[in-house]
């Protein structure tokens, strides 16, 4: 009786719902999702300057791209038109400094000039144009929603390969085309921001963004390496088959931690797109998170500060709706911004997506 | 006076689809030009359009049929064949009629539940009876049809909800319970494949349904599913598998106005499209003609413009727009008319459609180009106006830009500066910061100018340049009123190409605000640089009401204290040579070590694979005598900034 054995896994009733997998099935927008006044105040007056600077506190004071980015999102996440305003009032007047409409991705104070780097770097572009998307639905804004669109345009231009059989995000216009480097081309999944691309294909529907989305799950699951089946950072995509890229230290660290958080964000956090990470996180034996070499697996290293705790409960509540410790909803803690950033951004997604997870 | 414009869109094209045709696929090369930069836009018109309740029909039901021959009644079997026969032409009886059981006669009230769709009471019915019974279970009949029916309800709920990645779960974890007999639930399972990326399982699908249904509605339909769900390369294979006629098209010829559709839709998404047959296009023509829906004639208009026959494009596009056609078709006709240089009707066309950001950053374009012309054709007042108003409203870096070096060209540096000081809070590129600088040393400011050139040192070579010109600012000044004496001096050149033919010609630039008292001046002194700045660009001009604008309160944000800023710039990856390299100066290393001037960033190649290296590629082997393209979007990258660059040298050159 093969089918009714099957049937008697799931008997009627208790079916697993799909909303507990990938989330609801009617997420909500972004705007609003971070209601607290409070944790939101808190954070900007750490973090960002009245001129709308969002500073890299543990990184020398510097900022860059992805930092507005993230900024200008968590400005519309907690409604402050404001404050969104001043973070990209000081982004375009320090960062559009090049021919096209992508950003400078590195600035640092008192050197001459600021802007360190005229490269960008796709994942801060690709934060930047689905926040001022946001920002245009949210405060019905025309300039939001063109400066949004150019944004977008040159990225599906410019650092996108969307003419090879699977479309990859390039990590920047300059320095990792198969032109480039003899590994190339050299890839980042953390700078795929998943949820931004439903955005951007509503602002330019031109570019198949939907496709270079389904590369990045893709590559993904091809890119288990080593015993405990992890990303590195920085993967070559050179050959048939993606391996870590030269030059750069194979780990699974700081950039790759934010996979699983766009992931969920982005309602695709299954449990067999989020295994690697599940397993990884299950089984700390500490507080923080391992860097993880992905060669042998072991933790060379561990991501301490609190705020980084916010990724393994936003993967466990996405993947088996684990409900969120205590204290997930109101950050506290002395956090330096790229910590503080991620908990805010896992506070956002579980509030767009999981709020089960919550116990509301 | 300008042009009136011809697009009243009344009038319908007296196209000969034939014009479309040509010059068809044996000149297909001819499409393989430059493609734009803004591809055209995806999903104008529904993939089928086609009456899909035919297909419905064609679900049999064969539960009946099924019933008596496992109960082995021959009569009713054979009645109930005729019956379906009846109702569905084409129908054949499924081939394991004889081997059916009949169910044990205590499963009755089973059925029961069963017939009566109560599928949650029989799985509790059937829990109860094995909590009695653990050695009893139901039959094999029983459980197969109970696990497709409940795969049915399932499959048919999930679709409804768009959770196409749980269908494809629940098939995967148990195929055999798919039943090669519910189409219907084939064809969903096919398309939750396809929508979740898996085209090569949907496709094995639909084939398995065209492997073996003799149906014709039901095997039209599986086609039409096919080409809602995949791309035409994937449906072709499909298509040769139709029985009528040689090559298969009979069978699949009512189809013929989807086929072609998808594979128009393939060709505007530079995916393989199959041939398009000409005698398919014209009747894919006649039907959009016919049914007058803006999305299937603005398809043709697209795919038209995509083999850059642009006369075309237009008819089919004041088609659609006269049929009701949405910002999109309008953002078709406004990319055409600028192809065929009607830039004056395309301006009217994207301001008119503006609420689509496409149209409005087009209008931007239009207007950028125009107004930054040397010698600008005149432009109305009220265009002007118009312009500069959106151009507030939007806080348009690019549109501050142009309208800065109107202004500037106008000799109206005032009114010049204003606008550069916007472009210097959106959008400081190379040449704005370079406009603001020249305006400001034009209107005898040296300490604001010497400010944005230090702020700037290290990272734009050619605002650096002004603190190393020979001259003082002073160009041999067309601006001034004229005096015949002057206007041509002894090298035998007119001073500025600009005084004779564009500036007169240039009526009162609007500006941003109410017009400031000209002239604080002070020396021009060489010794400003290099100076300390700081390194903040602190140029912001907030719409009015911006809560940006707001007091803000100790302890709302974060202080930012700073050092002293430096005099020496370091290196800047992406940014060549400093003017005062040549003097034997040195920068200090960049941030990644680099001691050596970059390639500037103009000169680097977008990688291969990209869609702007292909631009660039296409563009590069198109044919000579293939029509100079006005604007494409990648001018931005080498803007009119360049053309007005060098006009700028080139007017202090002639000291």
């Amino acid at each position: 009786m093969p089918c009714v054995s099957s049937l008697a896994q799931s008997p009627a009733g208790t079916d697993p719902a799909p909303a507990s997998r990938a989330g609801q099935a009617d997420p909500l927008p972004l705007a609003g999702s971070l209601a607290d006044p409070a944790v939101w105040r808190a954070y900007r007056s750490r973090f960002v300057t009245e001129a709308g600077r969002v500073v890299d506190t543990a990184n020398g004071n510097i900022s860059h791209s992805e930092g507005q980015g993230y900024g200008m999102l968590l400005a519309v996440a907690a409604g402050d038109r404001g404050a969104f305003e001043r973070i990209w009032g000081w982004t375009r007047a320090n960062l559009m400094v090049r021919e096209d409409s992508l950003f400078a991705w590195r600035w640092e104070p008192d050197k001459r000039p600021a802007v360190a780097d005229m490269n960008d770097a796709s994942d801060g572009d690709i934060l930047i144009a689905w926040a001022l998307a946001e920002a245009a639905e949210t405060w019905n804004d025309a300039g939001f929603r063109m400066e949004a669109r150019r944004i977008a345009i040159d990225i599906g231009r410019r650092v996108v390969l969307f003419k090879t059989p699977n479309p990859l995000l390039l990590p920047a216009y300059s320095g990792f085309s198969a032109e480039d480097r003899p590994d190339g081309p050299v890839i980042n999944l953390s700078y795929w921001v998943f949820p931004a691309f439903p955005r951007l294909a509503q602002i330019a529907p031109e570019f198949d963004w939907s496709r270079l989305g389904r590369a990045g799950i893709d590559l993904l699951a091809r890119s288990r390496f080593g015993p405990a089946r992890l990303p590195s950072e920085w993967i070559s995509m050179k050959g048939d088959a993606p391996r870590p890229a030269d030059g750069f230290p194979a780990v699974f660290s700081y950039n790759a931690i934010r996979i699983p958080l766009y992931l969920a964000w982005a309602g695709l956090g299954t449990p067999e797109n989020l295994a690697p990470f599940l397993d990884l996180w299950n089984q700390r034996d500490r507080n923080g998170l391992p860097v993880v070499d992905v060669n042998d697996g072991r933790a060379t290293e561990w991501m301490s500060e609190t705020g980084f705790g916010a990724l393994p409960a936003l993967v466990a509540c996405a993947a088996q709706g684990t409900a969120v410790p205590a204290g997930f909803a109101s950050p506290q803690s002395r956090d330096n911004y790229y910590p503080a950033t991620l908990h805010l951004m896992s506070l956002a997604a579980v509030q767009m997506r999981y709020r089960a997870c919550l116990g509301r | 006076m300008p042009r009136p414009l011809t697009l009243a869109l009344a009038a319908v094209p007296s196209l000969v689809l034939s014009g479309l045709a040509l010059p068809g696929p044996a000149g297909a090369a001819g499409a393989s030009g430059p493609v734009s930069g803004l591809l055209s836009p995806r999903g104008g018109a529904p993939a089928i359009s086609g009456d899909a309740g035919n297909a419905q029909a064609g679900i049999v039901d064969e539960s009946a049929l099924r019933y008596y021959a496992a109960q082995k009644q021959t009569d009713r079997v054979q009645a109930e064949i005729r019956r379906l026969r009846r109702l569905h032409p084409g129908w054949n009886p499924p081939g394991d009629l004889d081997t059916l059981q009949p169910s044990p006669p205590e499963e009755a009230p089973l059925w029961d539940l069963f017939t009566a769709g109560r599928f949650d009471a029989l799985q509790a019915a059937i829990a109860a009876r094995k909590a009695e019974d653990p050695d009893w279970s139901p039959s094999a009949d029983l459980s197969t049809k109970l696990a497709r029916a409940l795969l049915r309800s399932r499959v048919k709920a999930a679709a409804e909800s768009g959770d196409w990645g749980a269908i494809v779960a629940r098939v995967e974890a148990n195929p055999a319970v798919l039943d090669r007999g519910e189409v219907d639930i084939l064809w969903l399972v096919a398309e939750a494949y396809a929508r979740t990326g898996r085209d090569a399982q949907a496709a094995a699908i639909y084939r398995s349904i065209l492997d073996t249904s003799t149906d014709p509605n039901q095997r039209l339909a599986t086609i039409q599913k096919a080409l809602g769900s995949l791309s035409i390369a994937e449906v072709d294979p499909l298509l040769a598998l139709g029985r009528d006629g040689p090559d298969g098209a009979g069978e699949f010829r009512s189809l013929r106005t989807d086929i072609t559709r998808a594979r128009i839709v393939a060709v505007l998404h530079d995916e393989p499209s199959g041939r398009i047959d000409p005698a398919d296009l014209s009747a894919f023509g006649d039907y959009a003609r016919r049914g007058g829906d803006p999305g299937q004639l603005s398809l043709l208009g697209w795919y038209a413009y995509h083999r850059r026959q642009f006369r075309e494009a237009l008819d089919w596009f004041k088609l659609a727009i006269s049929r009701g056609g949405d910002a999109q078709v309008a953002q078709g006709l406004a990319q055409t008319l600028r192809e065929l240089g009607q830039d004056r009707d395309a301006e009217e066309v994207a301001y008119g459609w503006r609420a689509l950001p496409a149209n409005a950053n087009l209008y931007v374009d239009i207007m950028e180009r125009r107004l930054t012309q040397p010698n600008p054709a005149y432009i109305e007042p009220d265009r002007i106006d118009r312009f500069a108003r959106f151009v507030l409203a939007t806080s348009s870096g690019e549109g501050a830009q142009a309208l800065g070096w109107y202004a500037y060209h106008a000799c109206q540096f005032e009114t010049a500066l204003e606008w550069f000081q916007r472009a210097t809070a959106w959008l400081p590129r190379e040449s704005v910061i370079l406009g603001h600088t020249l305006s400001l040393m034009r209107l005898k400011r040296p300490r604001e100018a010497a400010e944005l050139i230090n702020r700037y040192d290290g990272l734009y070579p050619r605002v650096v340049d002004i603190a190393f010109r020979s001259d003082e600012g002073g160009e041999p000044d067309a601006c001034a009123p004229a005096r015949p004496a002057e206007a041509r001096p002894a090298g035998g050149r007119p001073a500025d190409p600009r005084a004779a033919a564009g500036a007169p010609r240039i009526a009162q630039v609007p500006s941003p605000v109410a017009p400031a008292p000209a002239g604080r001046a002070a020396q021009t002194r060489r010794s400003d640089f290099p100076i300390a700045v700081v390194g903040d660009n602190p140029m912001r001009f907030f719409p009015a009401g911006s809560p940006a604008l707001d007091r803000v309160r100790d302890g709302d944000y974060r202080r930012d204290p700073r050092g002293d800023p430096p005099l020496v710039a370091r290196r800047v990856p992406g940014v060549g040579a400093m003017p005062y390299e040549r003097l034997g100066y040195a920068l200090l290393p960049g941030w990644n070590g680099a001691d050596a001037p970059g390639t500037p960033l103009a000169d680097q190649r977008p990688a291969v694979g990209t869609l702007a290296q292909a631009e660039q590629t296409a563009a590069a082997t198109a044919p000579q005598d293939a029509r100079p393209r006005p604007q494409t979007a990648g001018d931005r990258f080498a803007p009119f900034g360049q053309a007005n660059l060098d006009d700028a040298r080139g007017s202090r050159s002639v000291r």
